[in-house]
């Protein structure tokens, strides 16, 4: 199972990614990796059961410190650390990759943009990283998670993102910006709208959609763990 | 045709990489291989000598790199690792050339940048085995180029073309050579050559590299080779 889920800041990606894990350890018996660090300055990430760390406050606000070269090579880099690859088929959940990068990097962190030198605007580059996602991971699930901007106003007054990337008067135009991507991507992404919405409605909807998605063998995977689970009752 | 320097600072990696890589567009007719010799903190961006010089960082932004805590440091390498390692089989006749890569970190980063040490954050010795995992899955036929020469022609080289960020002290090289010849010893690479430096010119050893190296030329790097002969 092997899922991207992405969206305008506020729209719910982390909160509906947590409970997506939940639901997928449940189905299957496993963990997806988990991954959500696709927003500068928190991108660390340390593969499971190794030492880790966490970035301190004086780390982030070093990273935010990085001129636009370094974030733009670290960001890339980062993305292609977690590109799939096809004879490793694990699970796995990400949270905005590389859609949160090419709708962010040229307005808030001035990297990416048209004359990028570096892999092109990110707009285009977004594509080829596209075509390695379909060759690394055929079966990858895409979900478009969105809201009207009065539901992003509202959550990021109640309860505002320590390292909040978007600015309040740039609402319309972020969610323009990734509705823009994701029509141009090439993962045939699907949408949740979480407009008005409690938490429960939203996992409830996005579970539906994400199993009107699955690959045969994630089907069969999540039979076969139900009768498992039967079986040692 | 893709080769791995490795070396201890000073002990002519850089130096031969680019010379032979000159040698190889003569020979074989290769146009400029890829070429990462960027693993020596802060000098981690840039593709000279195929590049132009947009890449390569500020002295701010080394300044930036230097200054960074170990845990962003190590984080900034392991992305870089993995990004410069291959993802997938290689299209026939792909030319790289990658100087320090993964050894320089697991020899560097315990010592000099504060990580990578055994059981410590982002052990290098992990993600080294990892990378010739990869290696051996998507580039088998890659040759490993220990770099080496006596604690004495590097103490010379340092007095006389000292590095702007030079990683190892003084009395550290002895140790640092040691390490060298320990990891390329132990590495599941296949295909290894030694090249010692102490005494011979550059262009000597570019001699003794290419002799060294046929063995090792793929049959489309044959190929190449009588193309670009009868071209002459």
């Amino acid at each position: 199972m092997q899922i991207i889920l992405a969206g305008c800041e506020y729209s719910g990606t982390t909160t509906l990614g947590l409970e997506l894990q939940k639901w997928a350890t449940n189905k299957l018996g496993l963990a997806p990796q988990y991954h959500d660090h696709w927003k500068i300055p928190e991108i660390s990430c340390y593969p499971p059961g190794l030492p880790s760390a966490t970035l301190t406050e004086s780390d982030k606000n070093h990273i935010l410190s990085l001129s636009p070269k370094l974030k733009e090579m670290i960001q890339r880099q980062s993305i292609i650390y977690h590109m799939p690859d096809k004879i490793d088929d694990s699970d796995f959940i990400y949270i905005g990759f590389h859609y949160e990068d090419t709708v962010y990097c040229d307005r808030y962190f001035s990297y990416g943009g048209e004359t990028e030198v570096q892999g092109g605007s990110r707009t285009n580059y977004s594509r080829i990283l596209e075509q390695k996602l379909l060759s690394g991971a055929p079966d990858i699930i895409v979900i478009h998670v969105t809201c009207n901007s009065e539901t992003i106003k509202k959550r990021m007054e109640s309860d505002p993102h320590p390292y909040q990337i978007i600015k309040p008067q740039d609402i319309d135009e972020v969610l323009n910006n990734f509705e823009y991507e994701f029509n141009k991507s090439l993962l045939s992404p699907l949408k949740l709208d979480t407009t008005n919405k409690a938490i429960t409605q939203s996992t409830n909807e996005l579970i539906k959609l994400v199993e009107s998605a699955l690959s045969e063998n994630d089907k069969i995977r999540i039979q076969a763990h139900k009768l498992f689970e039967e079986i040692n009752k | 045709m893709q080769l791995l320097f490795i070396g201890c600072e000073y002990s002519g990696t850089t130096t031969l990489s680019r010379k032979f890589d000159e040698w190889l567009t003569e020979t074989i007719g290769d146009q400029g291989m890829g070429y990462h010799d960027h693993w020596k903190i802060p000098e981690i961006s840039g593709h000279p000598p195929h590049e132009t010089s947009v890449t390569i960082l500020t002295e701010e932004e080394e300044q930036q790199v230097y200054k960074a805590s170990p845990t962003v440091k190590e984080l900034l390498m392991r992305y870089a690792l993995y990004y410069h390692s291959p993802q997938g089989p290689q299209p026939i006749g792909t030319g790289s050339a990658r100087v320090g890569y993964y050894f320089d970190e697991l020899i560097y980063a315990p010592r000099y940048y504060g990580y990578g040490g055994e059981g410590e954050l982002g052990d290098r010795r992990i993600e080294a085995n990892k990378i010739e995992t990869i290696l051996s899955k998507y580039a088998p036929d890659l040759v490993l180029i220990l770099v080496t020469c006596s604690p004495e022609t590097i103490i010379h080289r340092k007095k006389t073309n000292p590095h702007r960020n030079e990683v190892v002290p003084e009395q550290d090289i002895l140790l640092i050579l040691d390490r060298f010849q320990e990891e390329f010893n132990n590495s599941k690479i296949k295909n290894k050559i030694t090249i010692d430096t102490t005494s011979d010119t550059i262009g000597q050893s570019v001699k003794k590299l290419a002799k060294k190296i046929e063995p090792y030329l793929s049959h489309e790097d044959r190929l190449k080779l009588l193309l670009n002969q009868l071209k002459q």
